[in-house]
């Protein structure tokens, strides 16, 4: 007997936290699907936005351009929608002259380009979707970049992860050899391991049949020629590691698409390092270049709001670099940004978009300048009604996810926005508390409140002990809903009628709850035949 | 020898839901007794011989086999019972020789591999058959060979005789009386037969929804159980007074009263008082005198053949 | 002796079943590899790259053993839940449950016995029809790149995933509760266990993430058992 009590004692708790995760997951899709479907049923098309007409806006509002030798140009869409190529625009100088009207495609400016959006490895794949791949159900699967020679592939070359090489298989021969940060190498004890990738991007060039790979690891930048099977390390940070990566015109365009004007471009890698340095690496010719930025043009680490203020961009006659500062500065705590984001709409704000020149020591030449002021915008965007809707389901969320998102609210929105260096599920969970937090916590707390009431109604008669019921209680106040049908999923036992004072009780103690009765002696009758044999 | 006790209970009580299926059953089965259980159909039989076996978990009370509390019977004392379950419930797929294979496993020491052997013959079953290739009866059998090869100290069955022909029947009472042969063996066993109860028990135990109304000798159930018939010349007394009147029923003529623990003595002086010209007491088996004594105490006619 | 003769009898009932799960692996499995030979080579010719273009990781990912790895999928999570509705939910109907449960011995030896006879099963029945495919997939005549041993150590651990589903199928038939509350709590539980190894990063995460859920469902599986009524 005392043994079957220890295991109750970890497989209750057991029981109880797996189907109140089950029941709150259940909840959420619920939540969700209300959401969703009410959502449907009340959808009105936004019309657009309508701005003041205020020189200020204009300018804001415009796609600013720099021509090469500095010159600065607004773009003004003169549509109301982007239609792509077919875009009516307005070109005009700093002064608001206009220099061209008419449609996108049909632009006589040929206009700086530069480095690609700033999110950390937009085109890269990190290796941990490489090692994902060897998990993913139903079978693992493995990288292999293959090498032909016209129709024919000629050599398979194969990711070991473990060993973080490539391993080369000819197709007649086998076995060929292996690719590794020295080089290519006949065994794999010879080949030096290229480190764990961050991110990788394969592309082809004029030879559709031979790929050419750019991973990245914490410390290098290796480039991957399979055909040739050679290994060059693009950059190497020594003792610092990597932090992001950002290029252009890296890998080779079509000469028919990629540059049509008359601005020839050397290919460029924008790496920055832990020690907020930017090494910039082109080629045409092969050049590394360490610049230091000004502490107001770092980029800032926050939630991912424009974190990138400088661009770059390498021309065969120059170096630029553009620095857009907006003045926004947000706290790091997420839970403040919305308030933040109203105050600063709230006001008007400078703002500044400088063109630089680099020179070869590393230091920065004012090319142009423009600064304009961001007037307020007295009407708003229309509020999501998707998130309206979602603030009344939420109030049937968990109070205890509203506590969490009081207590590390920032944190789970680090966790949950990380990205793939952390583990998905845990990212998924963080992202589930954010979005079914509650948003309306008075209510949410009554509700809680009310719940806790239905179950200690239905506990009272039924309790086997006052420990287990309020254990029950506090689940069900911190989970809401979940906790309710949790509690009745795993506590509704049977309740009879006490024969001594006629009030309900449970028959998981023999005694009654309410008059400490046990379970009446069924009345002998005289006519009972029991005799002690 | 001082009677040991192999099977008690005491305030045995188990809810199903809000149903009470068994109350507060206090039995005790002393060694050597063989024990019919009966009772009507969701009486409590089977039930109460899961609870003593620690098949259920009781609402209250508790019950010991053999010394041991039924909800944690160690495998040394449940080496020592036989269980023979309701509708010989087997593993189809195995034949006879591969469950005799299965059940020796289980009693290393004590299982007679000869005896089962010899029952099987008996039977005129075949070892190489398949279970779910026999008949119900022919299951029983083998069930009983199972249970009985053992040589268990105690051997319980439920409904044994469920859907056995009168022959199969007696084959299987004829295995049962073999151990009863056998010394200071205990049995209990449900049954609705109430005349193979009468062949075999020595002990009868009845349970009317849950409750426990009859237990005692077979003898002493049969004696205090009586039927009288009172027939009168004129009209019928509308009351009847006398111990232990448990049914009575009225006819024109006639009074049939079921009475319980009257003496003959007593019987005659209430023919007298009543004025009846004359009185029988009715010569009932055990199965009459089980009817009667568990039947509803305002029983109604269904049959219109009943009224004549 | 005992328990070997529970687990004879526990082996002879899965019989049927890993025999149908190791036949239709072994059958289908062979074809794929079969089709593969063929196509496995052709596979990188006829997959034609535009010039100066990107390339995607998951262009180039690929199977080694083509779609075995579903065939595994399905045959590892087929067996299981067949073998934990044979042991656990059959019972019920068929009565048996007394017959089983008398013996002279712990019902932990019972439980032990069901679920060595499913482990055993789930080992040679998907395992090792694996690891013949495997091997056969890394002839040298067969592929000239052979498959990496991680493939073979993800295969099984998608039979880990299998043994997940006869846990929680099990646990679902041993529950008392009704359908619409928690009665299949342990085969939810086993659902949410499988994503969460599907999200791993590593083949120790998933691991982890295995071993975790088969002790919790084990657990569980062996209260149930000792406390429930049968």
């Amino acid at each position: 007997m005392a043994k079957r009590n220890v295991l109750e004692y970890v497989s209750r708790p057991a029981e109880a936290v797996i189907a109140l995760i089950l029941i709150m997951f259940i909840v959420f899709f619920a939540q969700f699907l209300v959401t969703e479907l009410v959502w449907l049923y009340t959808y009105e098309k936004p019309s657009p936005p309508i701005y003041p007409d205020d020189p200020q806006w204009r300018i804001h509002r415009a796609a600013k351009h720099f021509l090469p030798d500095g010159t600065m140009h607004l773009v003004h869409r003169t549509d109301a929608q982007d239609d792509g190529d077919y875009t009516k625009e307005e070109i005009t100088d700093v002064n608001g002259d206009i220099l061209w009207q008419g449609i996108r495609k049909e632009r006589p400016f040929k206009y700086l380009e530069w480095e690609s959006s700033p999110r950390e490895y937009a085109e890269f794949y990190g290796e941990q979707q490489i090692s994902r791949m060897l998990l993913s159900p139903p079978l693992p699967c493995v990288l292999e970049v293959p090498v032909k020679v016209g129709e024919k592939v000629k050599e398979v070359w194969q990711y070991d992860l473990e060993a973080q090489v490539f391993a080369g298989y000819s197709i007649k021969v086998g076995l060929m050899g292996y690719l590794g940060a020295n080089g290519f190498a006949l065994s794999k004890a010879q080949a030096q391991p290229l480190g764990k990738f961050e991110g990788l991007a394969l592309w082809t060039d004029e030879d559709p049949s031979s790929i050419v790979m750019l991973g990245v690891t914490k410390r290098r930048i290796y480039q991957i020629d399979f055909r040739t099977h050679k290994v060059e390390t693009v950059f190497d940070s020594g003792q610092t590691d990597i932090e992001s990566i950002r290029w252009h015109r890296w890998r080779p365009m079509n000469p028919k698409d990629s540059n049509s004007s008359d601005i020839q471009y050397r290919p460029l890698i924008d790496c920055r390092t832990a020690d907020r340095r930017q090494h910039l690496i082109m080629r045409e010719p092969n050049q590394v270049l360490t610049v230091e930025l000004p502490e107001q043009m770092q980029t800032r680490q926050t939630s991912g709001h424009w974190p990138f203020k400088v661009d770059f961009t390498a021309t065969s006659d120059a170096l630029f670099m553009q620095y857009r500062e907006n003045h926004f500065n947000p706290p790091k705590s997420h839970k403040l940004l919305e308030q933040y984001q109203r105050e600063y709409a709230s006001k008007p704000r400078p703002q500044s978009l400088q063109l630089y020149k680099v020179i070869d020591d590393g230091k920065m030449e004012l090319v142009k300048q423009l600064d304009w002021i961001r007037p307020v915008w007295e009407k708003p965007y229309p509020a999501d009604s998707r998130e309206i809707i979602m603030k009344w389901a939420s109030t049937m969320s968990p109070p205890v996810f509203d506590l969490l998102w009081y207590l590390f609210g920032d944190s789970l929105y680090e966790f949950g926005s990380e990205g793939v260096s952390t583990m998905r599920m845990m990212q998924a969970y963080a992202v589930i508390i954010i979005e079914f937090r509650p948003r309306y916590s008075s209510l949410n707390c009554v509700l809680s409140t009310a719940m806790m009431m239905i179950a200690f109604w239905h506990g009272w008669s039924r309790r086997t002990s006052w420990g287990k019921l309020f254990v029950w209680l506090v689940l069900v106040g911190a989970f809401n809903l979940a906790g309710l049908l949790a509690y009745l999923a795993l506590n509704h036992t049977t309740v009879i009628k006490c024969p001594v004072c006629g009030r309900g009780r449970g028959l998981e103690r023999v005694d009654c709850v309410r008059c400490g009765a046990e379970l009446p002696v069924p009345e002998r009758r005289k006519l009972d035949l029991i005799f002690d044999t | 020898m001082i009677d040991e006790i192999v099977l008690e209970t005491q305030g045995l009580t188990k809810y199903y839901g809000n149903v009470l299926a068994v109350d507060h059953i206090d039995l005790k089965i002393p060694r050597g007794c063989i024990c019919g259980f009966v009772g009507r159909n969701a009486a409590g039989k089977t039930t109460a011989i899961k609870l003593m076996l620690g098949l259920l978990n009781p609402t209250a009370g508790s019950s010991k086999l053999l010394g041991c509390d039924s909800t944690a019977l160690t495998p040394a004392i449940r080496q020592r019972i036989g269980y023979v379950t309701e509708g010989h419930r087997l593993f189809g797929w195995m034949s006879i020789v591969e469950l005799e294979r299965f059940q020796r496993a289980f009693f290393p020491e004590q299982w007679d591999g000869k005896f089962f052997a010899e029952m099987i013959e008996y039977f005129g079953l075949r070892r190489k058959q398949k279970v779910k290739h026999l008949s119900n009866g022919q299951r029983a059998q083998v069930s009983l060979a199972l249970a009985l090869s053992p040589n268990p100290e105690l051997l319980i069955m439920d409904d044994p005789t469920l859907g056995l022909d009168a022959a199969i029947r007696r084959q299987f009472l004829s295995g049962m009386i073999e151990i009863i042969m056998r010394e200071g063996r205990t049995i209990l066993f449900s049954s609705h037969i109430l005349g193979d109860v009468e062949r075999v028990a020595d002990r009868i135990v009845v349970i009317d929804k849950g409750v426990i109304r009859a237990d005692c000798k077979l003898e002493q159930f049969r004696t205090a159980v009586k039927k009288v018939i009172l027939a009168f010349e004129d009209s019928v007394p509308l009351q009847v007074d006398i111990d232990g009147l448990l049914h009575c029923g009225r006819s024109e003529n006639e009074l049939a009263l079921i009475l319980v623990g009257a003496g003959d003595d007593k019987i005659a002086e209430l023919a007298k008082s009543t004025g009846a010209e004359r009185y029988h007491i009715v010569n009932m088996n055990l199965e009459d005198q089980f009817i009667e004594y568990t039947a509803p105490t305002s029983r109604g006619k269904l049959f219109r053949w009943e009224e004549i | 002796m005992r328990f070997l003769a529970l687990l004879k009898k526990e082996l002879r009932e899965c019989l049927p079943w890993a025999v149908s799960a190791a036949a239709f692996l072994l059958l289908f499995g062979s074809l794929e590899l079969r089709s593969r030979l063929q196509r496995d080579v052709d596979e990188y010719q006829y997959r034609v790259f535009e010039r100066y273009s990107e390339v995607s990781g998951y262009e180039l990912g690929k199977y080694p053993l083509g779609d075995v790895g579903l065939l595994v999928f399905v045959s590892a999570v087929g067996l299981g839940l067949a073998l934990g509705v044979r042991q656990f939910w059959f019972a019920d109907f068929t009565g048996t449950w007394g017959f089983i449960l008398h013996r002279s011995t712990h019902r932990t030896t019972i439980l032990a016995a069901k679920i060595c006879a499913a482990l055993i099963s789930l080992i040679v029945a998907v395992g090792l029809i694996l690891c013949y495919l495997f091997w056969r997939a890394s002839l040298p005549d067969y592929s000239p790149v052979p498959p990496p041993i991680g493939s073979l150590i993800g295969g099984w651990m998608i039979c880990g995933i299998g043994l997940l589903f006869y846990l929680g199928a099990g646990l679902a038939g041993l529950s008392k509760a009704r359908w619409y509350t928690t009665k299949l709590a342990g085969l939810g539980f086993t659902v949410w266990m499988f994503f969460t190894f599907t999200q791993q990063w590593t083949l120790w995460w998933s691991f982890g993430t295995l071993v975790i859920g088969t002790g919790v469902l084990l657990y569980l599986m062996w209260e149930t058992f000792l406390k429930r009524e049968f």
